[in-house]
């Protein structure tokens, strides 16, 4: 029930409460919890006898990747699945005592709310689209007290919206959801979670869909929340560095049973189950690339092949070919801290590179004098704005706003930025799927803008895009050997020519020829990912870019796929020019590294000095932004405020005035745009370079 | 909104100019001068001529167009042959009829609709449900100038329940009489609108129940009946308001078989009889009528769903 | 390569079409209506074969109930209505099939480019959709059968033409949908010509939506066909078509009632049989609802 009478919500300047330890009884007991789906293809259990509990005030991570079960175990407790094919759900979901799923439906849907309140991930989808984003946060209040008043009721709300960081909340109560940006309305699920004052608060991938420094804000409203309410936190994610930086505890779960738990520090300093190991192994890291990545081979668990051993045995470096692994599913025992589901616990910690063992030494940097392949210069972009009947312009967007680019021969230029910041509309334009609006683009020399007719199409073989999504950029109804082959159709290679050059793609980028007549329906992500890899590379192109490539994958899937690009790279010798908002991923491929914000860059140099000693406020609020997976040093960050800024917006002066920690009150920031210049061996467009230390 | 508005009305008002040609046009297609077209196969000299003056089909084209068009905004759309009346005369007649068997025919069916639709989406795996489908089937499958007649055979001719024949009673002055004589017509009707408005409904509100923010509604504790009302049917009904606007557009444009089975006094009957003769002074007048009202009626669902969502309402 | 190996290893080896069919067959009454409707086929194909009699020839006395020799009984001219009947399917067949493949013909092409290009070329063919859109079918069907006539190719022409709006504005809002997706972006970015996006990829993806309207449609086709029969502006006699039967039983429902319920079960059966095929085309291709394009209150 509510904390009665008193529940109310205090603003965030009050003392917050103190944090009773249960360590008895905890306020949210999972047991022997069982999911079954009824498929075509037979009955899958998505959760396999998951046990797991939360003390008031604790924070428990559930860490996974597709298809582990992880979110589906909390639906199901929860009693908030929806879809049709549900068969089976047993065990028990205990709040506060209470089992929630030995409740009639009916009365169950009374707790929730109450006693444990939900966090979405694509909070652009959590909320009704045609409510009033206060009416919906009020009917959270109301569902549980039904005298409140709607006067009463809007005064919470409007203390709530303080609390989660809505600015003019008595504004905002009565917008909709589409006129909320993703943080805002994150923001929003936040207030209505924490409405009543839940005793438990489960977050499913609450910052997936958010921008990296949006992200850092929310995990610590997060924190706030947790701390407001003294709840027991359910974090649900994928991200190792969220689980560093806000678990108390974790719990690993593959294939829809939990094989490790842990208190974090122990997880990451000592893993016992060897996915748990692989896992973190996998994980490219902002300190220093690692030459390759240790990636898990194989696909994440397809749950409809069930096997009587353990499911991971297929990827595993250690229990790989041991029959008790193959015939025997091990069972979660106690050790160490904490418990591990695996034959031959103990020996997984072997797996985690040693950080002297690790190759300390980068792969030989490439000489910045080797000749270009894509010279950019002041290359602009700027979209009008048509609004009314005649669409008459009314203003325009700089998305690209005066930017040079030069990448080498063979090297690997990495850009990064946040949404908005016009990454995606520059990869573009280097393949004229828009016309810049200023500049000019050189392509081996020769100038793409220009050219026409025969020169174009050549020099479009030359430039090659492989894209973020790999269920969308192959064409479903063509077989992936004749997507591969587009590009070579295109340039009018005869038909057995294409074929035989795309069978040897395949080949190199580890897939099966023979399966090049197949759909790509039928493949994984990471192997789609593999195939628009051979499409780029089939014309020989002298650079390709990647529009995040790795984003849309699991972090097993995503390692291998690092390490085949810079596998092609070495043997090919083609230039990359690597679109991310990841910075870990770009620190592990790129030489070179340029930071884009709002249209333009703000800083650029080699890889190596600008992650180690970033000069823009921007670059370091990122890098700071980034949860790091390593729960030894969790920091005392400064993030961003605001959201990514609005391209649309005329400003003067530095662009990163509003959200920069150091130039929001001076006036040379105001008056004057910074340009680039050289600051401490790399390139920087601040004012005040020299401070950001 | 007012960009929005301004483009939907422009939209309008280009279709209703286009429309407005093509029907005038269409007379031109008729083999045979115009003029004696529209007066009618066995028109008069002075017949002839006249209409001949009206049209000034002596002066350019576009001139005659806009004749035509002022003729038809001030009511004067020429001389029906076959009843001796002006064609207005002869619309204004049958429009009363048509509109009272289209507003019965549309409450008919979403009396039946907004149930059916509402329990297939809620409990697709329940017993009732399974017959509601059958039902959705079998009136989606019976054509309904085909179910007109098996009504007139069982209720009329077998039974004598009700009149075999249909016929215009005004609804405000003898409501009896008036159901008495339009009730088949309008079950004729009803019953297949019924069907694609419930089957619609019932799509558009099961994938609203299946988006995400229904879960974050009942994750919040607020009662079942509360989140398909407040919720789900407030999204749901957007996209049925449209359908719901083409079947009622359809049915004011005059359900032509069905009327002429009836013997139904309405517009349809007197297109179809019109061309049966020849009379296409009345046809032309009948079709501008039907796509004037058609054009009105989506302009107008289409406002009403803009006001509905806040997403177009605000953009 | 050590990466080499890692990524084939599990594959689903499923052919499409044994993916479809399996997809398709799911639907119980989907392949009932699979089966219904290629009963119905083979009768309007081998109607010569399997009618008892000439549907013509007005042989035995007329409206006579079901006997051993006339199992539906004869018309009001004496001619038998099984025969009739059989025959009648090659009318509603080939003017339902006939107008939707017109409609697919002439709209699709239409929507996808409306929807490719955008702009001025999507509000011009726009336009020209929402002027046919304004007429109901039966009416248009009826202006254009009266001034052109009433045959078999005209009625495939006067239906097809009020079926293009249909399948305009299903290819346009298909086109719209996947006009920005990597896959289409990716063929520009390759520098495919802008005429090669369109009907190779766009349209490509879009046959799945397609084939499921154009069985829709026909069977609507088939349903107005009827109608038009009914009013006497159908196919001309003496040809049989089933709504021109129940044109001709109209005048005998007091005398012979079961005249006018056969042809009319015949018209439901073959249009459910249509809806279900639609139902499992949908299921199978992976379409959602059918969407608001229907609208056939006659």
């Amino acid at each position: 029930m509510r904390a009665a009478g008193s529940g109310r919500l205090r603003p965030a300047t009050a003392e917050p409460h103190p944090v009773e330890e249960h360590p008895g009884e905890p306020a949210l007991r999972i047991s022997d919890l069982v999911v079954e789906f009824s498929t075509p293809a037979g009955t899958v259990r998505a959760v396999d006898h998951v046990t797991y509990q939360v003390a008031r005030g604790e924070t428990l991570a559930v860490v996974g990747e597709t298809g582990s079960g992880k979110s589906v175990t909390v639906l199901a407790a929860l009693g908030l699945l929806s879809a049709g094919n549900v068969r089976r759900v047993s065990g028990r979901a205990e709040v506060a005592g209470q089992d929630l799923l030995a409740l009639p439906a009916r009365e169950r849907r009374t707790r929730l709310g109450a006693d444990v309140a939900m966090i979405f991930q694509d909070p652009m989808s959590a909320l009704d689209p045609v409510q009033r984003v206060g009416d919906q946060i009020a009917e959270a209040l109301r569902a549980h007290d039904r005298a409140l008043t709607a006067r009463t009721a809007r005064a919470r709300v409007l203390e709530l919206l303080t609390l989660v960081g809505v600015p003019q909340p008595a504004i905002r109560y009565d917008q909709y959801p589409h006129q909320f940006s993703g943080g805002m309305c994150q923001r929003v699920v936040i207030a209505m979670a924490i409405a009543n004052r839940p005793k438990v608060l489960i977050a499913d991938e609450p910052t997936t869909a958010l921008d990296v420094s949006v992200q850092a804000q929310i995990l610590e409203l997060l924190r706030l929340a947790a701390r407001e309410t003294g709840a027991a936190t359910v974090l649900i994610t994928h991200d190792l560095g969220v689980v560093a930086e806000m678990a108390d505890r974790a719990a690993v779960m593959y294939a829809g049973r939990i094989v490790e738990t842990a208190p974090v520090a122990r997880i990451f300093d000592r893993p016992q189950h060897p996915y748990t190991a692989s896992l973190l192994a996998s994980l490219p890291r902002l300190d220093q690339p690692q030459g390759r990545l240790r990636a898990i081979p194989g696909q994440p668990p397809d749950l409809r092949e069930r096997s009587a051993g353990c499911a991971f045995a297929p990827r595993c470096p250690i229990g790989g070919d041991r029959p008790e692994c193959r015939t025997e599913r091990p069972v979660l025992v106690a050790r160490d801290d904490g418990a591990v589901a695996c034959h031959h616990a103990g020996q997984a910690v072997t797996l985690l590179p040693q950080p002297d063992a690790r190759p300390s030494v980068a792969p030989p940097a490439r000489p910045d004098d080797a000749p270009a392949v894509v010279e950019v210069v002041g290359l602009a972009k700027v979209f009008p704005i048509r609004r009314g009947l005649l669409a008459r312009t009314v203003a325009t967007a700089r998305a690209v706003d005066g930017v040079d680019l030069r990448i080498g021969h063979g090297s690997t230029l990495g850009l990064v930025g946040e949404s908005g910041c016009g990454k995606s509309t520059l990869a573009r334009s280097l393949l004229r799927l828009l016309e810049p609006t200023a500049g000019s683009i050189r392509i081996d020399g020769a100038d793409l803008l220009r050219a026409n007719g025969r020169q174009l199409r050549r020099l479009r073989q030359r430039v090659q895009m492989v894209y973020q999504d790999p269920y969308s950029s192959l064409n479903p109804r063509l077989s992936v050997g004749d997507n591969a082959a587009e590009p070579l159709r295109l340039a009018g290679v005869p038909r057995t020519q294409r074929r035989r050059t795309v069978l040897e793609l395949f080949e190199k980028v580890g897939l099966r020829p023979e399966h090049a007549d197949r759909l790509p329906a039928e493949f994984s992500g990471g192997q789609r990912q593999r195939v628009a890899i051979a499409r780029a590379l089939a014309p020989s192109p002298a650079v390709v870019i990647f529009d995040e490539p790795v984003s849309a994958l699991d972090v097993s899937v995503q390692a291998q796929v690092l390490n085949l690009l810079r596998d092609l790279q070495d043997e090919t010798g083609v230039a990359y020019l690597f679109v991310s908002h990841d910075l870990s991923v770009v620190r592990q491929m790129a030489d070179t590294v340029a930071v884009m914000y709002l249209g333009a860059i703000v800083e650029t140099g080699a890889a190596s000095q600008l992650y180690r000693r970033p000069r823009h406020p921007y670059t370091r609020a990122l890098l700071d932004s980034i949860p790091v997976p390593d729960p030894s040093i969790r920091r005392q960050r400064v993030p961003l405020t605001g959201d990514p800024p609005d391209p649309t917006a005329a400003t003067t002066g530095c662009r990163f005035r509003s959200r920069c920690p150091l130039g929001r009150e001076r006036a040379a920031c105001a008056d004057r745009t910074p340009e680039l210049r050289q600051v401490d061996g790399r390139w920087t467009a601040c004012h005040f370079a020299e401070e950001v230390a | 909104m007012s960009a929005y508005l301004l483009r939907r009305v422009g939209q309008f008002l280009v279709v209703l100019v286009l429309a407005s040609i093509a029907v005038w046009a269409m007379v031109y297609a008729l083999p045979g001068d115009a003029a004696t077209v529209l007066a009618g196969p066995d028109a008069s000299g002075p017949q002839i001529a006249a209409t001949r003056a009206r049209l000034g089909l002596d002066k350019p084209v576009v001139v005659q167009y806009l004749l035509w068009v002022k003729g038809a905004v001030t009511g004067h759309l020429g001389q029906s042959f076959y009843s001796a009346d002006s064609v207005s005369h002869t619309l204004a007649e049958r429009i009363p009829a048509t509109v009272q068997l289209a507003v019965l025919g549309m409450l008919l069916a979403l009396l039946i609709a907004i149930p059916i639709g509402t329990l297939i989406a809620l409990r697709p795996r329940s017993l009732l449900a399974r017959l509601l489908h059958g039902y959705l089937t079998a009136g989606l499958a019976i054509p309904s100038f085909w179910l007109a007649l098996l009504l007139i055979i069982t209720l009329a001719v077998r039974t004598h329940a009700l009149p075999a024949t249909g016929d215009y009673v005004n609804f405000w002055q003898h409501p009896v009489a008036a159901l008495r004589w339009s009730i088949l017509p309008a079950i004729a009707v009803a019953v297949h609108g019924s069907c694609i408005i419930a089957r619609f409904l019932a799509t558009s509100l099961s994938e609203v129940m299946q988006r995400d923010f229904i879960r974050t509604v009942r994750a919040k504790g607020v009662r079942e009946s509360r989140v398909v009302i407040r919720h789900a049917m407030r999204n749901a009904a957007l996209p049925t308001v449209t359908v719901v606007g083409i079947q009622l557009g359809s049915l004011l444009g005059g359900t032509v078989v069905i009327e002429a089975l009836f013997n139904y006094p309405g517009l349809g009957r007197l297109l179809y009889t019109s061309i049966g003769q020849r009379d296409y002074a009345v046809v032309q007048g009948g079709v501008l009528f039907v796509v004037v009202v058609f054009l009105v009626l989506n302009l107008l669902v289409d406002l009403l769903y803009a006001y509905l969502d806040p997403r177009i309402r605000l953009a | 390569m050590a990466t080499l190996s890692m990524a084939s290893e599990r594959v689903r080896a499923r052919s499409g079409a044994r993916t479809f069919l399996s997809r398709y067959a799911r639907s119980r009454s989907a392949v009932v209506g699979a089966i219904g409707l290629l009963v119905i086929v083979v009768c309007a194909v081998a109607a010569p074969l399997l009618a008892p009699y000439d549907p013509t020839a007005q042989s035995a006395g007329s409206l006579l109930g079901p006997s051993g020799s006339h199992w539906l009984g004869t018309d009001d001219l004496g001619r038998d209505i099984l025969s009739r009947a059989i025959y009648g399917a090659r009318a509603s067949l080939t003017v339902g099939c006939g107008s939707a493949a017109l409609g697919a013909l002439l709209g699709v092409p239409l929507g996808v480019v409306a929807g490719y290009l955008g702009r001025w070329t999507d509000s011009v063919s726009m336009r020209f959709v929402d002027l046919l859109l304004a007429v109901p079918t039966v009416l248009l069907a009826l202006v254009i059968t009266a001034v052109i006539g009433a045959s078999r190719i005209n009625l495939i022409v006067a239906i097809g033409v009020a079926a293009i709006p249909q399948f305009a504005r299903l290819a346009r809002a298909a086109t719209l949908s996947i006009r920005d997706r990597d896959f289409v972006v990716a063929s520009r970015g390759m520098g495919a010509s802008t005429p090669d996006t369109m009907f190779r990829t766009v349209l490509l993806n879009l046959l799945g939506p397609i084939m499921v309207q154009l069985v829709i449609t026909a069977s609507l086709a088939v349903v107005v066909e009827a109608g038009l029969s009914v009013l006497g502006l159908g196919v001309p006699p003496p040809t049989p078509s089933w709504g021109g039967m129940l044109q001709e039983a109209r005048g005998y429902l007091y005398q012979s009632p079961t005249f006018g319920v056969f042809p009319g079960l015949c018209l439901a059966i073959t249009v459910f049989c249509m809806d279900r095929v639609g139902h499992g085309l949908r299921v199978a291709v992976g379409v959602e609802s059918a969407g608001a394009t229907t609208r056939a209150v006659i």
